[in-house]
This record gives structure tokens, sequence and C-alpha cells, in this order.
């Protein structure tokens, strides 16, 4: 069950499925995993956001027989749906990609992370194990992030 | 030996400093830091100078679709509180890296909608990291005590960004009519996605 919530099949048609936060947590972020889960906040018009995305690319090529999953979640306003599902497939992006339908953000930001203010992007990692989140908000180095899953790959 | 000491005491002074700055953030509760910025017109503009009740201090800029989906509403919450809680404007983004939010698009800008608040540049950056910050739009609502201005309220305007007709919570103009009620606020912090501020 959990895992085909994060089965991704690559069609033609891009499909970036709409989930509310409860969903969100339920299906992804309190899903038992036995992967390492790294979940980046972004929008397309976020520049550096969109930046950093082909390194999170590499990694989950460089990655792909280790026990990693991306979520890749959009806080693209709901009138740019196709435009994110253009973005994802014009770019050729892999990971599971969702768009965030919750309109108030006050209402779930301090529960990704109380120390967050906001601004994107905004990176999670963690795994079933982990008490604590991993967090950071701005732009991430491939290295950081790197270290991070791979101390979570080995805990 | 002694001067390699004091050139290395100078570093670690730097870097703690710069840290500091960076991550500092007001609570609610703290005095506002005094800022003189220049304003699209040209003229300086001073906090410590007003003579209202208080002040919206709103981080802000020219290009990012947060900000801008919120003109609108900042336009009118300056028409109805420009006696009492007028609105001040800063825009903090690194004009080189986003040419977009520079001086001259400023202006632009505040002409094309008809901004009736100042529209001030912090180009050094150093307001925004002396306020802790961190996203377009982040609003600041300052109360004036004997002291100077104290900060009331921080984060978003509301609860719905993309669709004002869906606003249930007006945050912001709660606040105000808590403090103009000469009631504490009820509620002192809200947080809201926005576009990171460019950092130079």
């Amino acid at each position: 069950m959990a895992l085909s919530a994060f089965s991704f099949t690559f069609s033609e048609e891009v499909k970036v499925k709409e989930v509310t936060f409860n969903e969100l947590e339920s299906q992804y972020l309190n899903a038992q995993q036995d992967t390492v889960l790294v979940v980046n906040f972004w929008a397309t018009w976020c520049a550096p956001c969109v930046k950093e995305l082909p390194s999170f690319q590499e990694a989950l090529d460089s990655l792909s027989n280790q026990p990693v999953k991306f979520l890749f979640v959009s806080l693209d306003f709901p009138n740019r749906q196709a435009a994110v599902e253009g973005f994802v497939k014009a770019k050729k992006l892999n990971g599971e990609f969702v768009r965030l339908t919750d309109a108030d953000p006050n209402e779930w930001i301090n529960k990704i992370n109380p120390d967050w203010q906001g601004d994107i992007p905004a990176t999670i990692i963690f795994n079933k194990s982990s008490t604590k989140r991993w967090f950071h908000s701005g732009t991430l180095s491939k290295k950081e992030f790197l270290s991070e899953i791979t101390k979570l790959i080995q805990s | 030996m002694k001067k390699l000491v004091t050139g290395l005491l100078v570093v670690l002074a730097t870097a703690l400093t710069v840290s500091w700055t960076q991550t500092s953030s007001l609570k609610v509760g703290d005095s506002a830091p005094n800022f003189t910025l220049k304003n699209v017109d040209g003229a300086m503009v001073e906090l410590n100078a007003l003579e209202t009740e208080g002040a919206i201090v709103i981080f802000t800029c020219n290009h990012c679709p947060y900000a801008k989906a919120y003109e609108g509403r900042i336009k009118k919450l300056n028409a109805r509180y420009k006696d009492t809680y007028p609105v001040i404007a800063i825009n903090p983004n690194d004009a080189v890296r986003y040419p977009s939010d520079n001086y001259e698009n400023m202006k632009k800008r505040a002409k094309e909608q008809g901004f009736k608040f100042p529209y001030l540049h912090d180009e050094t950056q150093e307001i925004a990291k002396a306020y802790g910050a961190l996203k377009t739009p982040h609003v600041y609502l300052l109360q004036k005590s004997t002291n100077g201005f104290v900060v009331k309220y921080i984060g978003a305007i509301d609860n719905n960004t993309y669709e004002p007709s869906k606003v249930t919570k007006k945050y912001l103009e709660n606040a105000i009519t808590d403090l103009i009620a000469g009631k504490p606020v009820k509620t002192k912090e809200t947080k809201a996605i926005g576009c990171s501020i460019k950092w130079k």
C-alpha cells in the first residue's frame, strides 16, 4: 500500500496529483516507508527552486539503486496546475510530483517544521526511524542533501 | 603574533556578527529597528519620524507572484488605516541578480499600481536582516510606544493568497482592530508561503 503510493510510471501525459495537506501527511509523510524520503517544496515561479531541481534529479539518478524516494510538492496556485504538469513534462523530471491545494499555509507550515517561515525552496529529509525530520529552507547544495541522505541510508 | 591574534579576533567577530544578523529575527514584543530608506519618489523615509499610532511594515517586491497577489489588498489596507496604521512597503531583493526588483522598476511598479504609501528600497538589505524577514510578502505590524515602535504582529496578511474572495481569516486586519480597541493582539504570529528574499 505504502509502496503503491510512490509508484510512478512515466507516460506521455504527466499528471501531477492534487493533494490536501491531510492527504500529503497520510499518504506520504506519515506512511511507513522502508526508504529515505526527500520532500522538496517548490513552485514553477520560484527561480531558486527551479535552479536547484537539476541537482535533485542528478541525485535521484545516482541513487536509483538505493532506498530513497523523492517527492516534489508544488505550491503553485490552482490556475497553474496545467503549467506545472507542462513544466514537469518539458523538463523530463523524475520522482513523484504533487500539488498542494490547501489555501492557508498557516494551518500546515508548522507541521512540516516550526522553524520554517514559509520561504521556498524548503526541503525535509527523513526515514521512519527519524525522531526529527532534517529541515532546510533556501537553496541546498547537492553535497548538503547527499550527506544527509547517506547518513540515513546507513542508519 | 599579537597582530595575528587581533586579526583572527576581528575575523571571528565579523563571522559571528554575520551569522547573527542572518539568523536574528524579531519577536512580537521586541522594539522595531528604526530605518531611513529611499522612497520611489526620491525622498528619504524614516520610521521613527512617523507620528501615527503605528505602522504596517511589509517586505515585498516587484516580481514575486505572492507579493503581486497582495498588492490590491495592501492598497485597501493603506486606504483604511492611513491615519492610524499606514503601510510602509520595503523591497529588500538583490537588484543585481534580479533586475526586475531594481529601483527603476520599483518606481514603475508603484506608478502602475498607484501606490499611495511609501515603497522603499532596502538596497543594503540591512533592514530586512535586522527584522529577520525571509520572504515576500512578510508583514510586521508595529505600534508606537514611548520608546519608539514595538512589534505587535508578524506574518501573513490573510489566509488565502490566491483568492481574495475566499479569505476567511484576516490575520493582519484582526490584529490592527485589536490594537485600535486597546486590546492585546489575539493572533500574534502566522505563517504564509512567500518568495524567499534574494540575498546578495
